[in-house]
């Protein structure tokens, strides 16, 4: 289990640098599933993330992006991929407690880090 | 035995990893099958037998704990052993599909050995059952002669420290014992709920222990032999009690004992059968 401090993305500070993130040792037969995967799943969730930026912050909205993080926090931590699924376990209780209007920065904050250690990921195989 | 196991996760990833370990344990599987959400997988159950459900919680259309409370409410699906593989750890939710009768769950991720571990309970806890009497058959006789809910088997079950056992046998066609063992609660609440006795002492508690024997020896000898015309004996119930858990380790330790869990009290079961070789012999014996 990584031992970096990712609970930055509820205070909106700093977090651990995404391309140092480390690569488990038997995700290469699982790579590329597991990217493909996560893509689609952080389009979605920037889909999700703008339209409730422009106001649909209706209950099915928020449980699409509630269900679309513990999807990928379950994923990653299938892979062993434990930097993201630690910091998406972070955004989910940071979607929480965040106000309505200072959730969608996060999200896209969120998104951005893990686009990078995907790529990161992506030169190390 | 070759298993049929069904996997439920909403991610296909997901659903190739759990396979891939699986296959990593060398174990017999006949056939993997996979379904998205609840729904699918009652789909697949309802046309499939199937001997393993391997399911996520947090699943859209149908969660997996909507689909267990089905699952475990029809009859058809309801014995399906099911093991929930989740990111949460052992919360209240769990512990809920737990008692509902889920078998286990596996933290995700999960190692090939955690998964072979995980199989032997699996396995163990179905053949748990006494002779040819199944445990659906006990729990059911012992719910409708103790006037009590069975309940499945958890954790905060009460073993018994001091026990009580009732044995009563029979001969005929087959002949043999079955004993009931239980803690010295158990037996007072079930002298309360079959003698309406107020207060009741150890010699109360243990006849009513030996009453739910006999009955209960009655209602699954026709199970045991052919017809109950085939008993030509059943012997008067002797009971006796023990203080400390010796008792309980070595009658729960045989294979021919089954545990069931009567409103939160252990109690358990063993059948004894030696089957005649022939009728001559029977009758020679007799």
């Amino acid at each position: 289990m990584s031992i970096k401090d990712f609970t930055g993305i509820r205070k909106n500070s700093n977090l651990p640098n995404p391309y140092e993130i480390s690569l488990p040792e038997d995700i290469k037969d699982f790579f590329g599933d597991y990217e493909d995967s996560l893509n689609s799943m952080l389009d979605d969730l920037e889909k999700a993330t703008l339209a409730y930026e422009s106001g649909n912050k209706s209950k099915e909205n928020s449980d699409t992006i509630k269900r679309l993080l513990h999807k990928i926090k379950g994923e990653a931590s299938m892979v062993g991929v434990d930097e993201i699924s630690e910091l998406t376990h972070e955004t989910e209780f940071a979607f929480d407690e965040l106000k309505e209007e200072q959730r969608p920065d996060m999200l896209l904050h969120y998104k951005d880090w893990v686009c990078k250690a995907l790529s990161s990921m992506a030169e190390k195989v | 035995m070759s298993w049929k196991i069904l996997i439920v996760d909403d991610s296909a990833l997901t659903r190739k990893i759990v396979r891939r370990v699986i296959e990593m344990t060398q174990m017999d599987v006949d056939e993997f099958l996979d379904a998205e959400n609840g729904q699918e997988a009652l789909k697949i159950l309802k046309n499939t037998n199937v001997d393993l459900v391997l399911s996520d919680l947090n699943m859209p259309e149908m969660s997996g704990v909507e689909m267990v409370h089905q699952m475990k409410t029809t009859p058809d699906t309801k014995s399906i052993p099911v093991v929930i593989i989740s990111t949460e750890s052992k919360t209240a939710r769990i512990r809920e599909l737990l008692a509902e009768g889920v078998k286990d769950y596996l933290h995700k991720p999960f190692t090939p050995e955690e998964f072979k571990s995980l199989i032997q309970t699996v396995c163990s806890a179905s053949e748990q059952k006494t002779g040819n009497m199944s445990i659906e058959a006990l729990t059911k006789a012992l719910e409708t002669m103790a006037f009590m809910t069975v309940m499945p088997i958890d954790d905060q079950m009460i073993i018994p420290q001091q026990t009580f056992m009732a044995e009563i046998g029979f001969s005929g066609m087959r002949n043999g014992t079955v004993q009931i063992l239980a803690g010295k609660d158990f037996c007072k609440m079930l002298a309360e709920n079959i003698g309406a006795i107020d207060s009741p002492d150890d010699k109360s508690s243990l006849d009513a222990l030996k009453e739910l024997s006999n009955v209960t020896c009655g209602l699954f000898l026709p199970m045991i032999v052919s017809s109950t015309a085939d008993v030509f004996d059943v012997t008067v119930p002797k009971s006796s009690s023990c203080d400390d858990s010796s008792q309980w380790k070595e009658i729960t330790s045989d294979k021919n004992t089954c545990v069931v869990n009567v409103e939160g009290h252990a109690v358990a079961i063993r059948l004894n059968v030696k089957e005649f070789a022939s009728v001559e012999e029977v009758v020679q014996t007799a």
